[in-house]
């Protein structure tokens, strides 16, 4: 019996391995789990405070920091990146729902006016990063990424890359709903 | 001395086509990035090293080109210049980045299993020898048949070989290996306490075949083993001991470096050029400590050239290591003060003000005008903006010269400005200039006679600048009456303007005085014998 055993030792482990690998790739597959998906170390932290200077006001500033009344979204755009163009649909319709904060990152004022008049300006608020300072205090990768911030300042979602109609549907509108009813 | 060690560079790099030996590192990081402070710019890069370029993510921020790491690399600079220790720089970026910034992943509940694997294996090895062991003890089962004759269980039994003990020897041998791997993996690879190694400094150690880096590393070990075959060869010449020095120093070769420059020393007989090096090396291997030795050869050649810049840059430093930092303030005031608008040094010069300042509790305000703020601003311009700003200085220098003709210095300014703005007509006429006013100064009709030289490369003009050059010739030539580099250019503005014969008169004797077996005078043979048609 113990023979059997040893014998067949390699041949379990390597089933072993085969099936964790398949659940792997499975997952991968139907987009269960996805590899391209990066961590964010705020998630459920207070949001970095920032001050920015506004784009639409030259003498004002646009602060985020843990005081407000309603959750609401931030999302750091520029008009030189192209899924931003993808995304200004559903921001459109999310800016129904809550207001947003847009982040013009790392973009001449003059461009992102422009690309705001051109693609339409969903945002409450718009603060100037040329820079990129707030992106490095966000943790942002790169263009556009969004977050949804609670109402006392705690960071609760963040998407890397563009919000199109399926994640708009599957995540951002019932999160928003949940967070509403709350 | 100085000019006849010079001249022998000049002659080598002009008689031999110029190759692109001297390359800049393939690096990611740029020059402007870097800091002025070589200890911090250090630390930088050995942060760098550890921290994950998110966007490549199998990079280093160290060797990614990527725009995000461009930013973390600024980001840990400037904490490093707020005076933020190691451990909370990488901190700060893992607060907002996560440990997926860390290019080695820390310990915690999610990468127990990863750091446990190797301990694991050596278990898992561990209990197959068990298994082994214990199999071997156990006798072979009787046979669960009885069998119908012993002839055939004779036979049966023969056939069931190999004998039952490799088996457990396989078993055995294959947990002994698996184990020592393991264990081998723990101790040299996977202990949470070693450094991170990231893949750039991995593959620069393994990979010998490929890669610019490689190449080039190929091509500095090259040309050290070809400076000291030169060094060898010919100890008496200085030039081949500088060679040697300059290819120790690239390949981080301190002590080859120290030994190549003393003998050169001995050779140039304390040309103050030769010293200045040597107290500069010096004090890079004594990790930016001023030594007394050095100190000694800074003051040596400051007594023989109180402009000397690497020297003047010294002494301020030693200045600093003794604690007056207003006297290196004005040490490198005056360096930058004398410094042409454009010289590579002045950044670093300007940015070890800025913190010897800060020592001192002088305010920052009181510096020069070429603060580092004022260079940080210059390196942010766009190229556009940034001739405009020469441009700008080049008109204020240009108006002031118009009421103060007399200034050789400032025409020699606005003759390097000119050369930045790329503009050689403007900065030609800026040297000769220079020339007819600074008539005194023979390391500037020098350096006149070289732009002169550069410009004569082009064929259209080279009897007009041949002619341009007999007064500088003339002038350096009223200031130190037999320089054998002066008939050198003579002979090479003679060829240019078409007197051959003058040209071999010049050169004729100017081999006359150089060793006879000298690679210089072989050269200069060969270029001899091409004036013959």
């Amino acid at each position: 019996m113990a023979r059997s055993i040893t014998h067949f030792l390699p041949l379990i482990l390597f089933a072993i391995l085969a099936v964790i690998a398949a659940i792997a790739l499975v997952m991968t597959l139907s987009g269960e789990r996805k590899i391209s998906e990066l961590p964010s170390a705020l998630i459920g932290k207070p949001v970095p405070v920032t001050e920015l200077p506004s784009l639409t006001d030259a003498q004002a500033f646009v602060k985020i920091d843990g005081t407000g009344n309603a959750p609401y979204m931030v999302n750091f755009f520029a008009s030189w990146c192209a899924p931003c163009r993808a995304e200004a649909p559903a921001l459109a319709i999310l800016a129904k729902e809550i207001d947003i904060i847009g982040i013009a990152y790392k973009d001449k004022p003059e461009d992102s006016r422009k690309f705001l008049a051109d693609f339409g300006n969903p945002y409450a608020r718009i603060g100037i990063d040329n820079a990129g300072n707030a992106g490095l205090d966000w943790g942002v990768y790169g263009v556009p990424e969004t977050y949804i911030i609670s109402a006392d300042g705690i960071v609760l979602k963040r998407h890397a890359g563009p919000i199109d109609g399926d994640n708009l549907r599957k995540i951002f509108l019932p999160f928003i709903a949940s967070l509403k009813a709350q | 001395m100085i000019r006849s060690v010079l001249f022998l560079f000049l002659l080598v790099f002009y008689l031999l086509p110029f190759q692109g030996l001297i390359t800049a590192p393939v690096l990611a990081i740029t020059a402007e990035e870097q800091l002025a402070d070589p200890d911090l710019e250090y630390r930088a890069r050995g942060l760098s090293k550890q921290l994950r370029c998110l966007v490549c993510q199998n990079q280093s921020i160290d060797d990614s080109d990527a725009d995000l790491a461009k930013d973390l690399r600024a980001e840990v600079r400037a904490q490093i210049l707020a005076g933020a220790d190691d451990k909370t720089i990488l901190t700060n970026l893992q607060e907002r980045y996560g440990d997926y910034v860390l290019l080695k992943p820390p310990v915690s509940l999610a990468t127990t299993l990863l750091w446990a694997t190797p301990i694991l294996t050596l278990i898992l090895g561990a209990g197959l020898i068990l298994l082994a062991r214990r199999r071997k003890n156990v006798p072979a089962p009787p046979p669960d048949r009885p069998e119908t004759s012993p002839d055939a269980r004779e036979a049966k039994s023969e056939a069931q070989s190999p004998p039952p003990v490799s088996l457990p020897i396989f078993i055995g041998i294959g947990g002994i290996c698996i184990a020592g791997a393991a264990s081998l993996y723990w101790f040299v690879l996977g202990t949470p306490h070693l450094p991170a190694q990231p893949l750039s400094s991995r593959t620069a150690e393994i990979s010998q075949t490929t890669g610019a880096a490689q190449k080039q590393l190929q091509a500095r070990q090259e040309a050290y083993e070809a400076a000291r075959e030169n060094s060898q060869k010919q100890p008496e010449n200085i030039g081949a001991w500088l060679s040697l020095a300059l290819a120790s120093a690239e390949l981080g070769k301190t002590a080859e470096e120290l030994a190549a420059l003393r003998t050169a020393l001995r050779l140039g007989k304390g040309d103050i050029a030769i010293k200045s090096m040597l107290a500069e090396a010096l004090t890079r291997a004594a990790d930016g400590q001023v030594i007394p030795e050095a100190r000694q050869l800074v003051a040596e050649t400051l007594q023989e050239n109180p402009r000397e810049p690497r020297a003047l840059f010294l002494s301020g430093l030693a200045l600093m290591d003794d604690g007056d930092y207003q006297g290196a303030l004005d040490k490198w005031g005056y360096l930058v003060e004398i410094s042409p608008v454009d010289a590579p040094w002045l950044s670093m010069v300007a940015t070890n003000m800025q913190q010897a300042a800060k020592k001192a509790g002088i305010e920052a305000t009181s510096l020069p005008a070429l603060s580092e703020q004022t260079l940080a601003e210059a390196a942010q311009m766009s190229a556009e903006e940034r001739t405009q700003m020469i441009e700008g200085m080049v008109e204020q220098l240009y108006q002031h010269l118009q009421g103060n003709p007399q200034d050789a210095p400032g025409w020699q300014r606005l003759a390097r400005a000119y050369e930045v703005l790329e503009q050689p007509e403007q900065a030609l006429e800026a040297w000769l200039r220079a020339s007819e006013v600074g008539t005194n100064d023979l390391k500037l009709q020098i350096e006149v006679l070289e732009r002169l030289m550069e410009a004569g490369r082009d064929e259209k003009k080279s009897v007009q600048i041949a002619e341009q050059a007999q007064a500088p010739l003339a002038r350096a030539r009223a200031i130190q009456k037999d320089n054998p580099e002066f008939l050198f250019f003579a002979g090479h503005f003679a060829r240019l303007a078409g007197d051959i014969e003058t040209a071999q008169q010049s050169w004729q004797s100017l081999l006359k005085s150089l060793p006879p077996e000298s690679e210089t005078a072989r050269l200069l043979q060969a270029e001899l014998d091409k004036l013959v048609p």
